[in-house]
């Protein structure tokens, strides 16, 4: 599934940011993990890495996320409700793709290159094409409801 | 804490030291009448050396005070009507960088590739020196007000790698001195997943507290997990003039020297190299 082939969501974070830094006038944006469930920080350390692909990683021009969408990426992983680790793939144009799936449901999340986050709901493998702004905790209610 | 040569100052002393950045903090009132169009003109000034610049959240001014308010009391900005931002003036390695916002002034040097030395404290402080007269005379020339200076404020962050003298959180002892404790046997917790702490002291004669951070982080350049231990030494200079301004920053380093030498152990500082 790519983000084009199907309509997505406009997804809504909440105003807040739960990603802590040291903030203060440290500079070296590390991010503390103390608290966080080893899932999250393993995921955080996927996307960091990503930062790091070379030029044309993929053969078809791709480039690495730059540093304002890792960081929407960290800030999007640290609000989702903790029900494991998604699937992360570098998208060529330099953003992510985050999938979640639990039985027959599965959400797929595309964070493009200028930050904006998109969302699509896939059930029994089929996208749904409901076109309806949605927060991330309906999002996820949605993925574990039975 | 200090870097890889000799000691400047008769302070602890490291080949090898922790140190992943080190910033220097002056904090005063609001400046009247800064406004966003003064980051503009004061880069035109300054491009040369910082060809970069980036917009950040504003940070929150603190106050420490003694008696029977609070500890690192906080000014918020909810009052302010203006837009507030914080910009970074960055060289192009991005290892050194001036912050600037309406009520503080910063430098900041960082590792970026990991490799880097530490420039040592003499250095960093004088140019702070040179960036502070700088900012203080684009101030005068757009017809602004000379900070008056409330706050200083030292920051030395140390970033201790994990299989460098240590291998878990069961041996944080190994590190942190203040918990170098003969281990009791036949306890029920078993060894901790991860820690982390904060103790606060106060400077002698209330000239501000230091504060201590040991807390495990993922480090932004290389996705690696360490602990991060960070000590900031914060507190009010005896005036608004650079003498006292720099006179504090020089006292609050030494808290920050002695007092990561005090809170680890001698093991970690034959790792780090101790002269």
């Amino acid at each position: 599934m790519t983000a084009q082939a199907a309509a997505t969501n406009l997804v809504e974070q909440t105003p807040v940011s739960h990603v802590r830094t040291y903030g203060g006038i440290s500079a070296n944006g590390a991010i503390p993990v103390d608290g966080i469930e080893p899932w999250r920080t393993e995921a955080i350390q996927k996307v960091i890495q990503f930062g790091a692909l070379p030029e044309n990683w993929d053969g078809r021009g791709g480039v690495a996320p730059a540093m304002a969408v890792r960081q929407k990426a960290f800030e999007y992983l640290m609000s989702v409700p903790s029900i494991g680790a998604p699937r992360i793939v570098p998208t060529s144009g330099g953003g992510f793709h985050f999938e979640w799936s639990v039985g027959p449901r599965e959400i797929e999340i595309y964070i493009e290159p200028d930050c904006t986050v998109e969302a699509l709901r896939v059930l029994d493998g089929m996208p749904m094409d409901d076109n309806l702004s949605m927060n991330v905790s309906a999002l996820f209610h949605w993925l574990v409801s039975k | 804490m200090a870097s890889s040569a000799v000691s400047d100052s008769g302070l602890p002393d490291f080949r090898q030291p922790p140190v992943d950045e080190v910033a220097l903090s002056i904090q005063f009132p609001p400046i009247q009448g800064f406004n966003i169009q003064h980051y503009g003109l004061y880069w035109q000034r300054v491009r040369g050396e910082y060809p970069r610049f980036e917009v950040q959240q504003p940070i929150r001014n603190m106050m420490e005070q003694f008696g029977p308010t609070k500890v690192g009391h906080q000014i918020g900005f909810e009052l302010l009507a203006l837009p507030e931002i914080r910009g970074w003036y960055l060289d192009q390695s991005g290892n050194r960088l001036v912050q600037i916002q309406r009520d503080r002034f910063v430098l900041n040097w960082r590792k970026v590739m990991g490799n880097e030395t530490y420039p040592r404290y003499p250095s960093m402080r004088e140019s702070l020196k040179n960036e502070w007269d700088r900012f203080c005379e684009f101030l005068k020339s757009e017809k602004l007000e000379r900070p008056m200076v409330n706050q200083c404020e030292v920051l030395y962050v140390n970033n201790v790698e994990y299989d460098k003298g240590w291998s878990s959180y069961g041996e944080l002892d190994k590190v942190v001195a203040t918990l170098a404790t003969p281990r009791a046997k036949n306890r029920f917790l078993p060894p901790p997943e991860r820690v982390s702490m904060q103790v606060i002291y106060r400077l002698a004669e209330d000239a501000g507290r230091l504060y201590v951070s040991v807390s495990p982080v993922i480090r932004a350049r290389d996705a690696k997990e360490v602990l991060q231990m960070s000590l900031t030494a914060r507190g009010a200079p005896k005036s608004s003039s650079n003498e006292d301004v720099f006179d504090w920053l020089d006292l609050g380093r030494r808290w920050v020297v002695r007092g990561f030498a005090d809170f680890t152990t001698p093991e970690m500082h034959v790792v780090w190299g101790k002269q």
